[in-house]
């Protein structure tokens, strides 16, 4: 004592200290043990410590000041002791109503547990608890609009950025419809939005997911939590205190004797905090045990269950329960003992919220496939409750279902969160405190479930342990003490046996868990190989228990060749391991059958040698396109896919119950196939010039200049007679001066060289079909630029403009790429950068794809040269004069020269252009700024570097792309491709070229109908506008595209999206409705050629010229939160040639199915005037897609005959024939066949067009009946061992067919 | 003649090191599957593997829309002449000195000592190759004087 006043007196002697510094200095600088002799030395220094304890009302709440951070334990433990021993009956009183509110509410009584509450309130004022319950009542006795009006009320009124955190993450955390994931990445994504130090971060982390599960997070210590824990009222302070010193006892036992002292302190003066008494029991190596008021009846429900008296279980569990529903304990015996007698869940019903965790305990504990979704309701009603006991029991309950490395450490906090003697702490790993545990609980040793517990634990010198009379868990009760006896050998003797066997589900995985460690121990390798794999594949019972990591290194270590004719191999490695890693394993396996091609596996055989759920679960999970792209049989992605889809139609005959999950894939693959396909038809085509449209425009000027030079050659009779020869054509160009020669002046030869220059004029500048207006649409019109900047785009390299300047680069300055200094000098290169690759990719597009001859000059570097001079054009008129026999030969041979120049000489150069030249210009934009950022220092750590050097290359191969496209295209013969594989093609082209804006739109396809590949064009131009004008991130934009049934001569095409409340609406009404005052004014279309025009420009002239599909409708509407805008494609029914209508449903239907080449069908057809609507086309590729769904044959195997009859009584047969394999059970398709037939004339079911059918063959029937207006009552079918025929009958006298047969 | 198999997909480095290679007899491919089979088709024909990291799965027109670009995979060629005990000596010639991987970056000279590692038998070691400098030219010389010639 002498020593604390030496100490103490210069403190209060001195006058100039003042009061709050010194309280620090007593905090810091004292033992903890003095502590309160030194505060109540001065009463100025108590009333500082103990200032604002407690908060009236929230207005008050204000936060508290935590004095000095001493990082020790102790001394922040005892500084907050004070407080609490002050004010020890307050939050005892507290503590009292607080288990009588956790119980009202948990029995759904709100009612009370406000009134509960507001008592508090009264008594003992406002801090976090009361805070955070007053929004937990809201959200259940009222919901979640209630919950989230109350947090805006708090919000307004506390200050505090503490508070604020914590209230509005409560408010998240007990939402109730918010999952336990979306409620983390919630937190997460608050958290990593906070600026503070590590305490503070451990602190925020500590009060709102203290022992949530499935959260990692590593404290640095809890002495900051401590510390921190001062700025908030006593009770608070109280509740932080107890769950930092039990979190501490279940990481280790170093800090035992600390917590004692703290404990031992507050214990005679806090009654109502089980806990307490349970720390007391668990480290306290002196005092006795301490009986908690629940225990005795409680163990006598447990020692009932120990010994398999289940039905008293669920007796006793229900009456308890209603009593003590914060005993969780309750919950997990009942739900257990309904299991084990194989009893339903049955709701108790005298509290909503209780049933809701009952059911979810139950399913959770019957370990199928649903159980994982139980954890996690469970694990969001522990989250929810976490400030109760309960919801920290609930939390380590779920922990214990799977394998979580910190089992221990949340088991503990579980125990100790008991209102029972627990007796489970017997079986945890307690560290040093084992012994004494033990000793101290003998009293409990004539409870059965504690005899149990030490049993399990190792210690047979129990007497008169009765084992359970159910035989599994007396089993596994014995198997958990060999097994922590380490007699993994007669663990593996036992429960061998009941693998496989049916058994209540929480025991089995108990068994489970206990033979893979045993496994494991003894280097089984093999057998732990089967076993999992085994379970892994079992569709019933699901764990996630076994430890699979441990398993793979071992395997790994010893070399996984030794296992490599396991199928269980594959099936354990493809849980964690993916691509290349996993093909490694996979291909071992399959090289034990010699075979590559898992869909020519003899299924049979190895379902003989293992088990057909092993089979299934192989090829569905392991042998995916992802897997087996890397072996060399398949020499590109189309090939691997086409395999993969062989695997699916094999899982779809061997496991017909998943048969939609197949098919989901299937149609997934044939998506992805026919976009791939798509858009490369689409890339090669890009560079188009109608030849045939520009000759027929010519047609007329040509003739009578062809007649004037005839004319004129009589005149002249020139016979110089040389062939043409096409490999000449490079004298074509380049030369720029001409000769000075007599023939020049030559009349035949001006009147030829009037009309070249007139077919040149054309060919390069129709307005319509001229090159130029293709270059402005499809390449200038964003696409060039588009695709250069995406390179680096995607790659985070490149930002963009706003009011003249280039925004931060917030990719990387958000990852700290270097230190502050540098990191503003990393901005300044990145935004320098930035503005080299727009201002070269400018450059490309206004100068380089730009076309000059030698009378149009104004684009001098334009890379489509097409000079000529009298030289040239004289060598020409006379190696060709022969063969100008009419108009269209000597336009035919003029073009024939420039479509050949542009691919030989022009395409070569440009190529050569993009691959060189422009390539070694960025590569030194690249280069330059590789340099200099390491010059500045960019971190070795970051991506920003690997970055650079990856942009290099791709944008080489993007460069090669793009100079590809440039080859010409001249012919019309567009493949035509389905309207939904148009619209996915545009999407992923849009997306490829806007790597940082994707898009994701919503596509409602009413009526399918085939189109030319340009559209890609049309929607990508929409698509763009979106993504420019509605000024919403990709997260946030929602693109609707709906394609509707045909309305008289038109089909609409609606794409909406929503915009920005920023979007000024009049602005976009007023564009839009000139779009349309002007969508039939075709005057100016070579404003399409206006780079910067509008891009409804274009989408007219890709329209009219292009897709030739355009019509004089378009609408729009626009408000607040939506702009629509339709496009009306025509609809020209029963105008179709039914030879066109097969081969058009024939490639279309192709174009979806990659890799696979296109098959000619066989057609007949006897009545070739037949014309049909265009929605036959559906018909028909339904019928084809049922065909290559039911012959049992390879594609390529497949033979198709179509055939069209003579007409017979006003009825036209058309009949499709296909070769089925041998294989094929003809009586079930003749049975199908049958009932198709039986029901063709059933409307009934028919619907609207809507309707999700269950057969081809109803769409089919509705397509006929509602779309063509077609459909007669006849239906035949022919089946034989080799063939299937089908014959549809469509009525000759159809109105509209036979109109148009006349015209 | 000694003949040397390069797998290389960067144009620009395929250019370089032609250059450098005009005195041998070399073959270039550019992607995982045509380097892999060439391997296995041929690799008595050749000397020694000239290989970079990051390589296409397939050459240009076979691959998916976004190029199958695989990050490591001169890696996993290395594995495959492992697994089927094709072992050809191997020369790395990459440009990237920071690969991006999860968690972190691997460095240039953690990679190398991995790949000598895993691949000891025939991994004969890594070029940090520069387009603006020369001096991986006289690192690529040093390693190919340490492989013997195929029929020595």
């Amino acid at each position: 004592m002498d020593y604390l006043q030496k100490k103490l007196r210069p403190l209060i002697n001195n006058s100039k200290i003042p009061a709050f510094q010194a309280v620090a200095f007593i905090k810091n600088d004292f033992n903890p043990g003095d502590f309160e002799t030194a505060i109540e030395s001065k009463s100025l220094y108590k009333k500082i410590k103990l200032q604002n304890s407690s908060f009236k009302s929230i207005e008050d709440v204000v936060q508290r000041e935590p004095f000095i951070f001493t990082n020790d334990i102790k001394k922040e433990l005892f500084w907050l002791l004070y407080n609490i021993k002050q004010e020890s009956k307050k939050i005892d009183g507290f503590l009292l109503l607080k288990k009588k509110f956790e119980d009202s509410f948990l029995l759904s009584n709100y009612e009370e547990a406000y009134t509960i509450l507001q008592t508090i309130r009264n008594e003992f004022g406002e801090n976090l608890w009361t805070i955070e319950m007053s929004l937990l009542l809201k959200e259940f006795q009222y919901n979640t609009k209630e919950n989230w009006s109350e947090l805006s009320n708090l919000l307004s009124k506390l200050n505090s950025p503490f508070y604020q955190f914590f209230v509005n993450f409560f408010s998240k955390r007990i939402e109730e419809n918010m999952s336990f994931d979306n409620c983390i990445s919630q937190f997460q994504s608050d958290f990593d939005g906070v600026i503070c130090d590590k305490m503070i971060k451990d602190f925020l982390v500590f009060k709102s997911l203290y022992n949530a599960a499935n959260f990692d997070y590593a404290y640095k210590n809890f002495e900051g939590v401590l510390y921190l824990a001062n700025m908030f009222s006593t009770i608070d302070q109280y509740l932080i205190a107890i769950d930092v010193a039990i979190k501490l006892i279940s990481y280790e036992s170093k800090n035992d004797p600390i917590i004692l002292q703290f404990v031992s302190k507050i214990l005679p003066l806090i009654s109502n905090d089980d806990k307490l008494f349970n720390i007391v029991n668990l480290i306290d190596k002196k005092k006795e045990v301490i009986v908690l008021e629940n225990t005795v009846p409680i163990l006598l429900i447990l020692d009932e269950y120990s010994i398999g008296n289940f039905e008293n279980c669920i007796k006793l569990c229900v009456d308890a329960l209603k009593i003590k529903p914060s005993v969780f304990e309750l919950y997990e015996i009942y739900c257990k003992s309904l299991i084990n007698l194989n009893l339903d869940f049955e709701n108790l019903n005298f509290s909503p919220l209780i049933d809701k965790i009952l059911f979810s305990v139950y399913n959770s504990l019957l370990y199928n496939n649903e159980s994982e979704t139980y954890c996690y309701k469970l694990l969001k009603y522990s989250l929810a409750l976490l400030s109760f006991d309960f919801g920290k029991k609930l939390s380590a309950f779920v922990t214990s279902l799977g394998k979580d490395v910190l089992m221990n450490h949340h088991s503990l906090i579980g125990c100790l969160s008991s209102t029972i003697n627990n007796p489970r702490l017997l079986n945890l790993n307690l560290d040093s405190r084992e012994e004494n545990f033990i000793k101290k609980n003998e009293c409990f040793m004539v409870s059965e479930s504690f005899k149990i517990n030490l049993f399990i634990n190792g210690d047979n010198s129990q007497s008169n342990l009765i084992f359970s009379q159910n035989q599994l868990q007396s089993d596994v009760y014995k198997t958990r003490s060999l097994f922590y006896q380490s007699k993994f050998e007669e663990v593996i003797k036992i429960v061998e046996f009941y693998v496989g066997k049916s058994a209540s589900p929480f025991y089995y995985d108990n068994i489970l868990h206990l033979l893979f460690q045993s496994y494991i121990y003894t280097n089984r390798l093999k057998e732990a190989i089967i076993l999992t794999a085994t379970i892994i594949s079992d569709k019933v019972f699901f764990t996630n228990k076994f430890n699979i990591e441990v398993l793979i290194n071992k395997i790994q270590t010893k070399g996984h060749e030794v296992f490599a004719n396991l199928i269980e191999l594959p099936i354990l490695f493809s849980l964690i391991k993916k691509d290349y890693d996993l093909y490694e394993i996979y291909i071992d396996y399959m090289l034990t059958y010699e075979e590559e091609y898992p869909s020519k596996l003899n299924i049979e055989d190895i379902v003989k040698i293992y088990s057909i759920e092993k089979v299934v679960y192989f090829l569905k999970e392991v042998c995916t396109v992802s897997t087996i792209r890397y072996s060399l049989e398949f020499k590109s992605i189309d090939e691997a896919e086409q395999e993969r889809y062989e695997i699916c139609m094999l899982l779809k005959k061997i496991d017909s119950s998943n048969n939609l999950i197949y098919e989901r894939e299937i149609s997934d693959l044939l998506r992805t196939g026919a976009v791939r396909k798509a858009l490369k038809e689409f890339n090669a085509g890009r560079l188009y010039v109608n030849v045939e449209s520009l000759k027929n425009l010519q047609s007329k000027n040509v003739k009578e200049n062809f007649l004037r030079y005839k004319e004129i050659e009589m005149i002249t009779k020139d016979k110089n007679l040389i062939g043409f020869n096409p490999s000449k054509v490079e004298q074509w160009v380049n030369y720029t001066d001409s000769q000075n020669n007599s023939q020049f002046d030559n009349p035949s030869f001006l009147a030829f060289k009037a009309i070249y220059l007139e077919t040149r004029e054309k060919f390069l500048f129709s307005k319509e079909y001229g090159l130029d207006s293709c270059l402005s649409t499809n390449f200038r019109h964003g696409a060039v630029k588009n695709h250069l900047r995406s390179v680096f785009e995607k790659l985070n390299l490149v930002t963009v403009k706003e009011d003249e300047e280039y925004i931060d680069n917030y990719y990387w300055s958000e990852r700290k790429v270097a230190d502050y200094n540098s990191n503003y000098k990393i901005q300044e290169r990145l935004k320098k950068f930035s503005q080299e690759i727009d201002e070269y990719t400018d450059y490309i597009r206004d100068n380089l794809i730009q076309i000059q001859t030698e009378r149009f000059t104004d684009n001098k570097e334009g890379l489509f040269r097409y000079f000529t001079n009298d030289t040239l054009l004289l060598d020409f008129f006379q190696e060709h004069k022969t063969r100008f026999v009419s108009g269209d030969s000597i336009m035919e041979i003029i073009y024939s020269g420039l479509i050949q120049t542009t691919i030989f000489e022009i395409f070569q150069n440009i190529y050569e252009k993009f691959t060189i030249s422009i390539n070694n210009t960025f590569q030194k934009y690249v280069e330059d700024l590789q340099s200099d950022l390491r010059l500045l220092g960019v971190s070795n750590q970051s991506e920003l570097l690997p970055n650079i050097i990856k942009s290099s290359t791709d944008i080489q191969s993007e460069l090669e792309i793009i100079a590809e496209s440039f080859f010409l295209n001249t012919t019309s013969s567009f493949s035509l491709l389905d309207i939904e594989t148009i619209i996915n093609a545009s999407v992923e082209y849009t997306n490829k070229i806007n790597p940082n804006n994707c898009i994701s739109p919503e596509i409602c396809i009413q009526f399918s109908l085939p189109a030319y590949s340009s559209l890609i064009f049309v929607f990508n131009n929409f698509f763009n506008n979106i993504i420019e004008h509605s000024k919403l991130s990709s997260e946030d934009l929602k693109v609707k595209i709906e394609v509707f049934n045909p309305k008289g001569n038109y089909l609409e095409v609606k794409v909406s999206n929503n915009i920005s409340p920023l979007v000024n609406i009049s602005e976009t009404q007023k564009k839009l409705k000139i779009v349309k005052e002007n969508w039939n004014n075709h005057e100016n279309i070579e404003r399409s050629n206006t780079e910067g025009g509008s891009g409804f420009d274009k989408i007219k002239r890709i329209l009219l010229y292009e897709v030739i599909a355009k019509t004089d409708k378009f609408e729009y509407s626009v408000n607040a939160e939506e702009v629509q805008i339709s496009l009306f494609l025509p609809f020209k029914p029963f105008t179709i040639k039914i030879e066109n209508i097969i081969s058009a449903s024939m490639a279309t239907y192709y174009t979806k199915v990659s890799s696979v080449e296109y098959i000619e069908p066989i057609i007949t057809i006897n009545y070739p005037s037949f014309v049909v609507s265009s929605s036959l086309v559906v018909v028909f590729n339904l019928m084809i897609e049922n065909i290559i769904k039911h012959s049992g044959l390879q594609i390529e195997h497949l033979k198709i005959k179509f055939e069209v009859f003579e007409p017979k009584n006003e009825v036209i047969e058309i009949k499709i024939t296909n070769n089925i394999s041998e294989q094929v059970d003809i009586q079930i398709i003749e049975s199908n066949l049958k009932s198709i037939k039986d029901n063709w004339k059933n409307y009934v079911d028919l619907g609207d067009s809507n309707t999700k059918y269950v057969s081809g063959f109803d769409l089919i029937k509705h397509t006929l009946y509602y779309d063509m207006v077609s459909k007669t009552e006849e239906f035949e079918f022919f089946v034989s061992r080799k063939e299937v025929s089908i014959s549809l009958f469509l009525p000759l006298n159809q109105p509209e067919n036979e109109k148009n047969i006349n015209n | 003649m000694r003949k040397i198999l390069i797998i290389e997909d960067d144009k620009i480095k395929i250019e370089k090191l032609s250059a450098f290679f005009k005195e041998y007899d070399y073959t270039i491919v550019e992607s995982y599957h045509s380097g892999l089979k060439e391997i296995v088709s041929s690799i008595t024909q050749y000397d020694f593997l000239i290989l970079d990291m990051t390589i296409p799965l397939w050459d240009k027109g076979n691959t998916d829309l976004g190029g199958n670009y695989e990050q490591f995979g001169g890696e996993r060629i290395l594995r495959e002449m492992k697994r089927r005990k094709k072992e050809l000596p191997t020369i790395l010639v990459t440009m990237f000195d920071i690969f991006s991987i999860l968690g972190g970056n691997l460095t240039f000279d953690e990679l190398n000592s991995y790949l000598k590692n895993q691949f000891a038998t025939f991994y004969v070691g890594a070029v940090f190759y520069n387009a603006s400098e020369d001096t991986w030219k006289t690192q690529l010389e040093n390693f190919i004087q340490l492989i013997p010639n195929r029929n020595d």
